[in-house]
């Protein structure tokens, strides 16, 4: 009871994307700004063709993660996201280390939440409302409506890149942050072996290779 | 006789209470605003003790209670379930009621007792759910954090499990407060706090079998994954979810035009990367 609502955030943080099978855009308060429009165009977007990937039936597992994959690189700003997990560690590392860890993090980030996909059909989002946060970001206000149980908020962080398009930073679930997990864990690792980022690239090559 | 007995455990409460308090004095620097709960770095300064609990907890976990939330899970029809949970629930009430009036919260305190005379009346003594009320968890740790008591370091207790030092204080003194527990002590009713958390344990973890194992495979360092779930959903209670204030401004990920303010925010790991790349948008800012 206490613990229920991190249960239910941890529970649905594993699932982003896969919990997102069909989209309905609430009516009342779609924002009227257009970068907010354009924020919630993304994640409509991203849900919807989500659900298209899932509900194929001639694609197999390897193809949809393909698939994710796309999806995810196009709609995430992945470098943003890794170097704000790698935190302060990330100017200590070398060009090369840098690198190699833009790859793992990203590889890391589509097996950890592609795992589950298509597990969670028959589940809504619905969009609540965007609001601005700064002249770069909106946050997209969602709600993952289920069949059984309460319904689970989850909030998009959208950032203006630099490219000039509109990329997702971050999901919060029931108020609980991916990026800033994900950056906890990642610094823990990097600090327990003594602040060296090559043992976090270790133990992530480790992590990749048993579990794909 | 029962409530001598308790009287001195009473006492002894007080001591263990007052002494994690020294100790989460001397370890924390900040006090924490409530209404502006701030993500630090994670205080943990006895990792090493803490890993080492985690890991006992975790064998004490796979031995004794993941089987039996396997079977409560799998062997009870989820009607029965249900009606456990809603039982379990209605018997906070009191003490959700108690919190919330000490927070100040007190439509949230209404609604707790709105809940518990409707489900205990109509609801056959809390087995059903009746009343349909949305009511949020509350503690005493959350009720120390409105009233400003820092969050102290991060502390993993034999059984209990994840904690700050905060909230270990505050399930001590709830222990001594909840009114279910004080009635069915003076009543000379035995253990009923010990079955009673046996009993959500059970229900916590039969809910979460699926979802801690999940996290356990996909995590590189299990520990710090729930030390940080477990952090930021404190915060996300002590708010009571409440949406306007998120506490996320703070995590920026302006490391291109932001300043460093203090030394250990998650804002300013950024900053100066891209400064000689970029600087356009950190003039006008």
């Amino acid at each position: 009871m206490k613990s229920s609502k991190f249960l239910l955030a941890s529970y649905a943080a594993l699932f982003l994307l896969a919990g997102i099978p069909t989209i309905s855009v609430g009516t009342a308060s779609v924002a009227e700004a257009t970068s907010e429009k354009k924020a919630v165009g993304l994640v409509e977007k991203l849900g919807q063709e989500a659900v298209t990937l899932l509900s194929r039936p001639d694609l197999d597992d390897h193809a949809k993660r393909i698939g994710f994959k796309s999806l995810v690189d196009r709609d995430f700003d992945m470098k943003l996201i890794g170097r704000f997990v790698l935190g302060k560690h990330w100017r200590k590392a070398t060009k090369e280390q840098q690198t190699e860890y833009l790859v793992l993090f990203n590889d890391y980030i589509i097996t950890t939440y592609q795992r589950r996909i298509g597990q969670y059909a028959g589940e809504n989002l619905n969009i609540v409302k965007a609001t601005k946060l700064n002249k770069k970001e909106t946050l997209v206000k969602t709600l993952i409506m289920r069949p059984k149980g309460p319904s689970i908020k989850l909030d998009w962080r959208v950032r203006l890149s630099k490219s000039g398009e509109q990329r997702i930073v971050d999901m919060i679930i029931e108020n609980i942050s991916m990026a800033l997990t994900h950056r906890d864990e990642f610094s823990a690792v990097v600090s327990k072996n003594n602040g060296d980022v090559e043992g976090l690239l270790a133990k992530l090559r480790d992590h990749l290779a048993k579990v794909n | 006789m029962s409530s001598s007995k308790f009287r001195s455990s009473l006492l002894g409460g007080c001591l263990l209470l007052s002494s994690f308090g020294l100790l989460g004095g001397c370890a924390t620097p900040p006090g924490e605003d409530a209404s502006a709960v701030v993500y630090t770095e994670v205080s943990d300064p006895i990792e090493p003790l803490n890993r080492y609990f985690f890991d006992v907890n975790n064998a004490i976990d796979a031995l004794a209670l993941k089987p039996v939330a396997h079977i409560y899970r799998d062997a009870l029809p989820d009607a029965v379930q249900d009606s456990v949970r809603n039982f379990l629930n209605n018997l906070a009430q009191p003490f959700n009621f108690l919190n919330n009036v000490a927070q100040g919260d007190f439509d949230g305190a209404g609604d707790n007792m709105g809940a518990f005379f409707t489900n205990t009346l109509l609801g056959v003594g809390g087995l059903f759910d009746v009343a349909q009320i949305d009511t949020d968890d509350e503690d005493l740790g959350q009720t120390m954090a409105v009233w400003g008591v820092p969050e102290g370091p991060y502390l993993v207790l034999p059984i209990l499990g994840p904690n700050t030092t905060r909230e270990a204080v505050g399930l001590v003194g709830e222990y001594f407060t909840d009114p279910v527990n004080l009635i069915a002590a003076n009543n000379d009713i035995a253990n009923v706090a010990l079955y009673r958390a046996g009993a959500n344990a059970v229900d916590f973890r039969a809910q979460s079998i699926n979802d801690l194992d999940e996290i356990e495979k996909n995590s590189i360092d299990f520990y710090a994954a729930i030390r940080s779930l477990y952090r930021q959903n404190r915060k996300n209670l002590i708010l009571d979810g409440d949406v306007e204030t998120t506490p996320l401004p703070d995590i920026s990920f302006d490391f291109d035009d932001d300043a460093p303010k203090s030394s250990d925010r998650v804002s300013l790991l950024f900053q100066e990367d891209e400064s000689s790349v970029k600087n356009t948008a950190s003039s006008s800012n």
